[in-house]
Parts: C-alpha cells; sequence; structure tokens
C-alpha cells in the first residue's frame, strides 16, 4: 500500500509508473474522507489536487520529472497559497484567501508536488494541543480523546495517520517538533533563516521557522533541499550552500560527540520517557557515538524568556488585523473608528491569542519596555551564547522532545501551565535560531514518545544523520496507529 | 511588581480589545507576566540585547513604484471592495 512507502520509494513508483500521482491522490484523499473525524485539514480541494496530479503525470510521461514530481503533500495553513484559503486556524481569517503563494508553496509546487490541502492547527499557531482553532480540536490519531500537540497538530497528525506522505509546519517554540513527539513522527525545525518564511503568516518573526513533518528522517533529507536556500523575498533568509542531505544520511556516526543536558532529565519528566531516552542513546552509543554530559546554567529561564519576546513580538505583528482590509469585520460600528476595529478584533480573535496580545502589549509598554522587553533580549543572547559555547565540543545535544506524553483533550483549558511547560525543552532552538529534530523512541500506554536532537548553526545533516542512524536500527517511526494502517482508514487493522 | 487592574484596562484600549471580554483574562496574564518578571533578577550587565537569532541584512527591492499584479484576489478576502479600494462605513464620532 502506498501509505506504507518511503518518500524515495514512492518517487521510484511514480518514475518507474508502478502507480501514477494520480493514483496516488485518489488513495490520499480517499483516507482523508474517511479520517475525517481527525478534523487534521481545514481546507481540501480535490478538484485542485486531481488536476495537479494529472499535470504531474503529463511530466513524467514527458521525461521531465524531478524526484519529487506527482507526491502529494498538505501545508499547515498558516502558510499562503492562491489555490486555498489560509485561516491560520482563526475566525478573523477564516474567509483569506491569500494573493500570492507562499516561497515553500512555489518551490515545492515547481518540482510537480501535489497539495491535497490545508492542516488545522492552534490559532495563528499559538498553542502547544491545537486546541485554539477556530475550527475545532484535532485528535490524536493513537488515542482518539488525546491531543496530538500544536500548533502544527493537524500536520502531524495527518502524517501518523498516513494522510498525507509529508506536511509542512511551522515552529515558533517547538510547533513542528512537540506534535511530531506526542503523535510518533519525525519533525525537523531546520535554522533559522534556511527556508524562507515569505508566505509564511507571522506569529513572532525572530523565531518563527517553516519545516517539514515526515515519517522519517530519510524523509525530510529526500525534500529538504528543494524548500531550503536563500529567497530574497525574506530579509532573514540565509545565503548559504545546501547540501545534499541524501548523501551524508548514512554516514557513520562513531566520530559523533553527543551531549546529555542533565537537566532534561529532571523529576517532573515522566519515568517511561526517560526510560524511552536512555534506551534510545543506548542505541546510539552502540553505534558509537560518544555521550558527553553538559550543564545548561540558564535553563531554568528558557520558557520565561521565550514567552515575553514571542508575546511582545505577537501583539506587534497581530496589529495589522483590524478588518478594514482583510480579515473578520464586525457588524456592529460603534461611535468610532477605534470601536469598530476593537469589535473587529474582539470578535476575530480567540482567547489564546488575544492573552499573548495583552502580555505582549503589556511588555511593550514605554514603562516596561527595558525592564521586561530588553531585559529578555540580554537573556536569550546568554541563552543563545551558552548553547554556541557547548555545540562547539559536542556535535549535538539529546534529551526528551517534551516532558510529558499527550494529554487529554480539555485538560489544558483547566491548566494553561500543562501547554506551555510542554514547550520547555524545545524553545531554546527557537530562542538560539539552532534546528533541532524530534524522533520517535517508543511508547507509553499506546502513547508515542519523541527524543529531541538539537544541532548547531546550519548542522541539518547531522541531525539527520543521527536520526537515521537510530531509525535504521529501530522501527518505532514506521509504527502506524490502529486503524490507519490498512487501505481504508477506520478499519482496524 | 505585577500588572494591576488600571493597568489592564490601559493595555487593552493599546490593543484594541474590548475590556468586558477580556476581562476575566486578567489572572491568567498576571501569571505569565509574573514568570517573566523573574528575568530581572539575572544579571546583564554588559550583555547586548539579541534581537534576532541571525545578522539580519535587509535585502530591499529598488524603490519603485509596482503594480500588484493580483488586484482581483484582494478583493476577493475583502469585506467591501469598489473601484479598486477598499470601502469603510462612515462613522461621525458621537451621531
Amino acid at each position: 500500500m502506498p501509505h506504507h512507502l518511503s518518500l524515495s520509494a514512492l518517487s521510484k513508483a511514480l518514475h518507474s509508473k508502478k502507480i501514477s500521482s494520480v493514483e496516488l491522490c485518489t488513495h490520499y484523499l480517499q483516507r482523508i474522507r474517511e479520517a475525517t473525524s481527525l478534523n487534521a485539514f481545514i481546507s481540501i480541494d480535490e478538484e485542485q489536487a486531481m488536476l495537479s496530479a494529472k499535470q504531474a503525470d503529463q511530466r513524467i510521461q514527458r521525461g521531465l520529472a524531478t524526484p519529487l514530481t506527482g507526491i502529494p503533500l498538505a501545508h499547515k495553513d498558516n502558510i499562503c497559497t492562491r489555490v486555498s484559503r489560509t485561516t491560520c486556524g482563526s475566525k478573523m481569517l477564516a474567509n483569506f484567501t491569500a494573493p500570492y503563494d507562499a516561497t515553500v508553496v512555489q518551490r515545492l509546487a515547481a518540482e510537480g508536488c501535489v497539495m491535497l490541502g490545508k492542516t488545522n492547527l492552534d490559532e495563528f499557531a499559538m498553542g502547544s494541543s491545537n486546541e485554539t482553532s477556530f475550527f475545532g480540536p484535532v485528535s490524536n490519531p493513537w488515542q482518539l480523546d488525546s491531543v496530538p500537540g500544536g500548533s502544527s497538530g493537524g500536520s502531524a497528525a495527518a502524517v501518523a495517520a498516513r494522510l498525507a506522505p509529508f506536511t509542512t509546519g511551522s515552529d515558533t517554540g517547538g510547533s513542528i517538533r512537540q506534535p511530531a513527539s506526542l503523535c510518533g513522527v519525525t519533525g525537523l525545525k531546520p535554522t533559522y533563516g534556511l527556508i524562507s518564511r515569505y508566505g509564511l503568516v507571522a506569529y513572532a518573526s525572530s523565531f518563527d521557522q517553516i519545516g517539514l513533518i515526515a515519517p522519517s528522517a530519510e524523509d525530510i533529507a529526500f525534500i529538504l533541499p528543494t524548500i531550503a536556500g536563500f529567497d530574497e523575498l525574506d530579509a532573514t533568509s540565509l545565503s548559504c550552500k545546501i547540501p545534499n542531505y541524501m548523501e551524508t544520511l548514512n554516514n557513520p556516526i562513531r566520530s559523533l560527540r553527543i551531549g546529555l543536558p542533565e537537566c532534561f532529565f529532571h523529576p517532573e519528566v515522566g519515568e517511561p520517557i526517560q526510560n524511552a531516552v536512555w534506551d534510545a542513546i543506548s542505541v546510539l552509543k552502540d553505534a558509537g557515538a560518544t555521550f558527553v554530559k553538559v550543564n545548561l546554567e540558564h535553563y531554568a529561564h528558557w520558557i520565561s524568556c521565550y514567552y515575553a519576546l514571542a508575546c511582545a513580538e505577537a501583539s506587534s505583528n497581530l496589529t495589522r488585523y483590524d478588518g478594514i482590509r482583510y480579515g473578520h469585520r464586525s457588524n456592529t460600528q460603534g461611535a468610532s473608528l477605534r470601536d469598530w476595529i476593537t469589535h473587529s478584533r474582539t470578535e476575530g480573535f480567540g482567547p489564546e491569542v488575544k492573552r499573548r496580545i495583552l502580555t505582549g502589549t503589556y511588555i511593550l509598554s514605554s514603562e516596561r519596555f527595558n525592564t521586561h522587553y530588553l531585559q529578555a533580549q540580554k537573556v536569550r543572547h546568554l541563552i543563545s551564547l551558552e548553547l554556541q559555547e557547548i555545540l562547539s565540543y559536542v556535535d549535538v545535544l539529546l534529551g526528551p522532545t517534551t516532558p510529558s506524553l499527550a494529554f487529554p483533550i480539555g485538560a489544558a483549558a483547566a491548566n494553561p501551565l500543562i501547554c506551555q511547560l510542554s514547550d520547555i525543552f524545545t524553545v531554546a532552538a527557537n530562542l538560539a535560531g539552532l534546528p533541532a529534530i524530534s524522533v520517535p523512541i517508543g511508547f507509553q500506554k499506546e502513547l508515542p514518545i519523541g527524543m529531541q536532537l538539537m544541532g548547531s548553526h546550519l548542522g541539518e545533516a547531522t541531525l539527520l544523520q543521527i536520526a537515521h542512524a537510530y531509525q535504521s536500527i529501530t522501527d518505532w517511526h514506521s509504527k502506524i496507529p490502529a486503524g490507519y494502517s490498512s487501505a481504508q482508514p477506520g478499519a482496524k487493522s | 511588581m505585577t500588572i494591576t487592574t488600571q493597568q489592564f484596562e490601559h493595555i487593552a484600549r493599546l490593543a484594541y480589545l474590548d475590556l468586558d471580554d477580556v476581562a476575566n483574562q486578567i489572572d491568567k496574564c498576571r501569571a505569565t507576566i509574573e514568570n517573566i518578571e523573574h528575568l530581572q533578577t539575572i544579571d546583564t550587565t554588559h550583555v547586548s540585547p539579541m534581537h534576532h537569532p541571525t545578522s539580519v541584512t535587509q535585502y530591499l527591492r529598488p524603490d519603485n513604484t509596482v503594480i500588484f499584479p493580483n488586484i482581483d484576489d484582494l478583493a476577493h478576502s475583502a469585506s467591501a471592495f469598489v473601484d479598486n479600494m477598499y470601502t469603510v462605513p462612515l462613522i461621525i464620532k458621537g451621531s
């Protein structure tokens, strides 16, 4: 069945004409239709997908195909597309269709990839459970009454249930890695600037980064060169040579040094998670990697620093939503333009977004700017310097991706700290702009556990190499939730 | 030091959010802000603020007027769009 194949195997099947892109898209669209209870998708455009698939097949017939031609994917719904609305999971943009494609959308379409639809997310990517979406929560395919994580919850759930061979996501504080961990799939947050953010709806611009979610590190290595690389439309885009990640994937990890921060193994981290990480460490040790204990002095400040700056940037970025040019417009006018804009924003944003805007506005207010905002930026510098220093003598840092397993839908409403703490290990990569990957390493009570590897600036090749070495020995990444393995999702496999 | 009710009202106004709607958020905002205020205990003497993870170079296009090619697409997502212009209701303060 095609949804059991790796991306390189799918590519070979398409190029050898064992399967057509139309057949492949029909297969995935059928799976999406039969798995609507997951609520992983906000928009599905079958007509457009089939048209793109036919064009991909023609391209293959003419011998003009590239390795990605004909492969379906889904984009997170905060990445702009001209052919489909981009809602950001918000009432504010429920009817918004972008007048342009994001660079990542353009690059994948140019290769002949076929977009199946747009995936659900926490509103404006603010959340860690996918419960803040205006379009309703997403279910975790491993346990339907549990969250898939967030904010790229729809993208991770779609890959876990094999509703798409791969998806795009965005990661501001862990929004790719945390849901990848909770859904048992592989998720890469690249170095800040490696992938163009042009067309990614801004949440916190100095943290936001587009990345990929797929079953395996090999799948990610297969796609990454297509979407990585300089883009003059993104002022923060890095001008650097993009390696062929597939070429270095099988390099031995014997010479690599892996740092183990002791703070990642504190008692609040669930025992099953700690055990799974230690098992993974044993696997990598047997493969030849060397482990070194490291100390992260500023670890306790990561979350506070992240929330201070991300909320500040969010309050600034979301000022643009006034209901005048696009976005939700209130029918209640009031006595002034201010009243009207206030009504539009109050009706258009959900509670989590409002909370972050209010917190950020406070931090940016003239009385708090130096004591809160600038101080947080200085602490960010300290955190970044510490990570750079440690990553000068170890190749990567390793630990759990999250301190706990997927929690029940509704639990975060009673205790918002659950969500904030679930990002406790992931935010540092965003603070420092470093790449990090989450890899599935086991299960507890049928819920997946993930391991995070954080690398040095532009160290994606090393991350993918270690992740692939681990996945060559283990098979956690190839597990598919019961009910989604067979041809028809919903049928018990 | 934490956010007072009076400050919260001011912040809601600055953020263009209706105070009655967001009033129940004050405790959650206060909890987040109190956590953030712990950062003030860290010695950052001689540390410069980090605005961005990379040294950003602004790639500026030539300063020429460019006609946006997809005007119809802009109209599609606008609440009201007439003759290539966004339209808003006439609002006279105090009327």
